[in-house]
């Protein structure tokens, strides 16, 4: 791991142990191998696909991506290749290059019973593609209900999670969507209906208009606001959602290097997932995993000893030198 | 393909990187075969060649040497000007150095410009499938539009270094006089260039299609092989022009790119739904030089 560490960053999450906390978030590591040139997958936490449907899809019109303050905005509309094919022609290479269990699958559906065939789907090759838990994207229009967002829509995500856990053993994410007064009630619905743990935070809702032609700027009008602006959005959630519910957070929302993971961790995140900051650094996942090392080998702390330490109530005065990564 | 769009600026701040060094913990291995490296390079040089455009030089030996023309890096600042890194046509690979052709058209792009002597930069890469050098002929034509001039040095040189080197002519379209690209009919790998300007300062009136059409009106295209770049509008007009008389062509295409590398989707191009199940190609790696039969050029969606 990181050179001569002595730290163990191994965690148990959802009755998976992950060999560290740090995964890469569905959608911006593709299905993995694009990474085949870059850097050794192998070191990662856990890989979490893309959003997969049941069939391919081929996503907005372009431009699909704009910079803008404090991170980027993109309306890919949920392109992908579809379980069947990433099955085929993606799985046996990552089944090759991660350890056993280091998969999360991450699906989707346009109503509750496609999340259902889904689920049905990945459970059933479960062992085939070395799938470690499914991660549900509940941040998707209901095509029967108007085109809904399903994570907006407490009674939507009751019946999306109800038919999933029906049909599948596999430990169940739920990803929860920012773009709501208040999340808990979301996190609380996750644990009732039986999901092992929640991962936040999904993309915020933006959207930018272009000076020359006045019109929004993006193909598709609005888009999903990621980068480093999550940050402290996704730190409020996972430290609100810790204090509402028992199952274990997968936090995410801006993180781009070691000190970002580590304010997750403190607000009670069991695991992080690096996003956007791989597409301006492919390493950067990688170099959030020894920054954490060192910042435990440092402080002689056991990750466990982190995890939630900013809900304690008696403060600890760490030197500002000492507190560094 | 040029860039575009910038985000906050900051202040350049002194160099901290060795010239040409790996970013440590990350490049510091050496990539695989074909493989991609994140490469801390400073600023080694500087020209300005017209109104709103320079050359930057980086002394990058690992790296000069695995480019192919037509191949992209995705460029950043230190400390970042733009969120995004930016993709760039590499201009030139030649003796251990990376030459990139900038346009400064927004912030970002600006500021790129404004960085001096020294300053550091990140370079990512090297992506795409570039030009085809497998598939000779007696003359390769080079349409440029603008910026689009940049991977026409690259490719030239390297066409020029085939056993049997093609006759290389560029079609060069700007503006006006003050936007043509210095020295570039000085340029040795071209063996005939034929500037056109919309205003007619310079070369002739007109743009690169009208020079596109005055070759193949003087029958100067029979066995030759295209070669465009440019903004979309102008592969678009000069595609019409090509597929009546079907001279096998390659075009470089520019697009948003979040990523570089086939992990962000952002970087959609519409197929040709005759050609293609799909109903967009990912540029950054079915690119960014395409098959222009591959593309629906007509697409509502296109600038
Ligand atoms: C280009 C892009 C595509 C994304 N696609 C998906 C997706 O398919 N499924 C999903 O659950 N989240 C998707 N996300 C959201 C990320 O997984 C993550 O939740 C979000 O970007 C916040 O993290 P970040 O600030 O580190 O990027 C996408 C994000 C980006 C930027
Ligand atoms: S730029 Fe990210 S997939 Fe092409």
């Amino acid at each position: 791991m990181s050179g001569g560490s002595a730290a163990n960053l191994a965690v148990e999450l959802a009755g998976v142990r992950f060999q560290n906390p740090v995964w890469v978030a569905s959608g911006t590591f593709g299905y993995g191998d694009d990474f085949q040139t870059i850097f050794d997958v192998s070191r990662l936490g856990a890989v979490v696909t893309k959003t997969l449907f049941l069939g391919p899809r081929d996503g907005n019109p372009p431009p699909r991506i704009a910079e803008v303050g404090g991170g980027m905005l993109n309306s890919i509309g949920l392109a992908n290749i579809g379980w069947e094919a990433f099955r085929e022609r993606k799985a046996p290479w990552l089944r090759q290059h991660l350890p056993p269990a280091q998969l999360v699958v991450n699906v989707a559906g346009n109503t509750a019973e496609e999340y259902r065939e889904v689920a049905l789907r990945v459970d059933a090759a479960r062992a085939e593609v070395g799938a470690a838990a499914l991660e549900l994207n509940i941040s998707c229009p209901n095509v029967n209900e108007g085109g809904t967002n399903i994570g907006c829509d407490l009674r939507l995500t009751r019946e999306v999670l109800r038919e999933v856990r029906a049909v599948t053993s596999l430990p169940l994410l739920v990803k929860l969507s920012p773009n709501n007064a208040d999340l808990v009630p979301f996190a609380r619905l996750a644990e009732e209906e039986g999901a092992d743990g929640v991962s936040l935070i999904n993309t915020l809702y933006g959207m930018t208009v272009d000076l020359h032609s006045r019109r929004p700027f993006l193909g598709h009008g609005s888009g999903g606001l990621s980068g480093p602006s999550l940050l402290p959005v996704g730190v409020f959630w996972t430290y609100k959602v810790h204090q509402a519910v028992r199952i274990p957070i997968v936090g995410i929302g801006g993180i781009a290097r070691a000190e970002d993971a580590l304010q997750y961790l403190m607000a009670g995140a069991r695991a992080v997932q690096v996003g956007t900051a791989s597409f301006l650094n492919p390493f950067a996942s990688l170099e959030v995993i020894d920054g954490i090392a060192r910042f435990l080998d440092r402080h002689r702390m056991d990750l466990e000893e982190l995890i939630g330490v900013a809900h304690e109530r008696r403060p600890q005065n760490v030197p500002a030198a000492a507190a560094a990564v | 393909m040029g860039a575009q769009k910038a985000g906050a600026a900051h202040e350049p701040a002194a160099p901290t990187c060795v010239p040409g060094g790996q970013i440590p913990g990350s490049g510091g291995r050496n990539p695989a075969p074909g493989g991609v490296s994140l490469t801390h390079a400073a600023l080694a040089g500087r020209e300005r060649v017209g109104l709103d455009s320079w050359f930057l030089h980086f002394d990058v030996p690992e790296l000069a040497s695995r480019i192919l023309p037509g191949q992209f890096l995705m460029v950043g600042m230190r400390p970042p000007a733009t969120f995004l890194k930016r993709p760039f046509s590499v201009a030139d690979a030649a003796d251990g150095r990376i030459t990139l052709l900038l346009r400064s058209y927004g912030e970002g792009t600006l500021e790129m410009s404004r960085r001096r002597i020294g300053d550091p930069f990140e370079l990512l890469g090297p992506f795409g499938r570039g030009f085809r050098l497998d598939a000779p002929a007696a003359r390769a034509v080079m349409i440029a539009g603008g910026i689009g001039l940049a991977p026409f040095y690259i490719l030239a040189r390297r066409l020029k270094e085939l056993p049997t080197p093609p006759q290389v002519w560029l079609v060069y379209g700007e503006r006006s006089r003050e936007a043509v690209t210095a020295g570039v009919e000085r340029v040795l790998h071209f063996d005939r260039v034929l500037t056109y300007t919309e205003d007619g300062s310079a070369g002739e009136r007109g743009n690169a299609v009208d020079g596109f059409r005055r070759l193949a009106a003087a029958g100067e295209l029979t066995g030759a092989r295209l070669y465009a770049c440019g903004p979309h509008r102008m592969l678009e007009a000069l595609e019409v022009e090509r597929e009546r008389l079907g001279t096998p062509a390659e075009y470089s295409m520019e697009e948003r790119m979040g990523c570089g590398f086939g992990i962000c989707q952002g970087c959609a191009v519409p197929a040709n739904p005759a050609h293609s199940a799909q109903a967009y190609h990912l540029l950054c790696k079915a690119g960014p030089v395409m098959d222009p039969t591959r593309v629906l050029w007509s697409h509502p969606a296109l600038p």
